[in-house]
């Protein structure tokens, strides 16, 4: 079935004639198109690079995920740094022996300086006089404080110790298996010599602070007098 | 594109070995092979020509769009702009069988972003006065055809002022070929009706 209004075929009536007639003269006229100069070349670059990968807010996440990654790898190596330190220090300790320790002059004027000096402070720490795995009395603690660069330059003339090892030292709840691999680098003595030093530097820094304290208290109620 | 699709649909159903898929298929091929694709992917590459072949084929169908909503004075400035905008866009089209439906779109939202730029007084040149004097009854004849209702009035303008068949409208707007014929029917049967009111006033 022909339908002219449809597809154009079969017969016309006389009014969609005229308004095809009518109308035809409002048609499109084509006008020649002005086209930019290389559009193909815009094309091409928007699509290697869009705009939307190049924005602000993912800039800043892309900074801050960054900046993170820094902050924890410095972190990271911070700690392996102070572990490696303390790793020196107790290696140091525990291979000096005691009679070297007594050639260092105290920083500080100490409490029990009198009795580390009468009893011979260094003596008294040593594991053949108190047995491996007893801890030593406060008034053992009395330990000379040495000047950092000498401690520093005697600590690089010893041999490294096994890092991972007195690393495990130093956690509180080691088990028996982290103990026996301890023992294979260190002898019992040695181990129990640098507990007892830890303990005594542990007991000396708290001292210190505590005449800190003491001495500016004391300069406060000067202040207020 | 339209023929092509429809004939071989057409023909693996009446062969009766096709299935829905089959079908579908076919379809994709037949689009995969159509004329505009090959166009549009020849602009992408920068072909300045193949984008000419395109502003001549679909140009009656955006300047028929643009008439069925903005002024008539205001039409080719606008068909300019939509096939610029077109070609600054033509990367964000996904399917390139589909530039017809794209750029019919890309009108359509041109024409409510003139009507929402635009401001209430108009200034009338000289040019436009002439114009509106020389083809007075025809746009009188299109001011009613724009008084019908929207969705009888872009297959009427296409129909009568550019003068494509009903199977071209609906290929080139990618609209379905039943809808198109109905609201042309439906739309041509409101236009008698007013045009008889106006002779008989």
């Amino acid at each position: 079935m022909s339908d002219y209004l449809w597809d154009k075929t079969g017969e016309a009536d006389e009014e969609t004639r005229r308004l095809e007639e009518l109308l035809g003269g409002l048609k499109f006229q084509p006008r020649p198109l002005e086209l930019p100069a290389a559009p193909a070349r815009n094309v091409n670059t928007a699509r290697t690079t869009p705009r939307s990968l190049l924005s602000w807010p993912r800039l800043a996440v892309a900074a801050s995920l960054t900046a993170a990654l820094l902050l924890g790898a410095w972190l990271m190596s911070a700690e392996r740094r102070t572990t490696e330190s303390d790793a020196r220090q107790l290696a140091g300790t525990t291979g000096a022996g005691n009679g070297e320790q007594a050639k260092y002059q105290p920083t500080m004027p100490m409490k029990n300086d009198a009795q580390a000096a009468k009893g011979g402070g260094g003596d008294k720490q040593s594991p053949s006089s108190d047995g491996p795995g007893q801890l030593p009395r406060a008034s053992d603690a009395a330990v000379p404080v040495r000047p950092r660069r000498a401690r520093l330059a005697r600590v690089e003339s010893k041999p490294r110790a096994n890092r991972g090892e007195v690393a495990k030292l130093k956690t509180p709840g080691a088990t028996p298996e982290r103990r026996e691999l301890i023992a294979r680098e260190f002898t019992r003595e040695e181990i129990a010599a640098a507990e007892k030093v830890m303990y005594a530097l542990r007991l000396t820094s708290e001292k210190l602070s505590y005449a800190r304290r003491q001495v500016q208290d004391a300069g406060r109620r000067e202040t207020n007098r | 594109m339209y023929n092509v699709e429809a004939t071989a649909v057409d023909l693996l159903q009446v062969i009766g070995h096709t299935t829905h898929g089959a079908a579908e298929s076919a379809a994709a091929a037949a689009r995969e092979e159509s004329p505009e694709a090959a166009l549009v992917e020849a602009v992408r590459r920068g072909d300045n020509e193949a984008f000419g072949r395109l502003y001549a084929t679909f140009g009656r169908m955006v300047h028929g769009i643009l008439l069925a909503r903005v002024p008539y004075g205001e039409v080719d400035d606008l068909v300019q702009d939509v096939f610029l905008t077109a070609l600054k866009k033509i990367d964000s089209l996904r399917d390139a069988a589909a530039f017809g439906p794209w750029i019919a779109m890309i009108t359509r939202n041109r024409a409510m972003d003139y009507h929402r730029r635009s401001r209430e007084t108009t200034e009338v040149t000289d040019e436009v006065a002439q114009t509106r004097a020389e083809q007075t009854e025809s746009v009188e004849v299109l001011n009613l055809i724009r008084g019908l209702p929207e969705a009888y009035r872009e297959p009427m303008i296409l129909r009568f002022v550019e003068g494509m068949t009903g199977p071209e409208i609906a290929e080139r707007t990618g609209l379905a070929p039943a809808s198109v014929r109905v609201n042309i029917h439906r739309g041509m049967k409101m236009l008698r009706h007013t045009l008889g009111a106006g002779k008989e006033q």
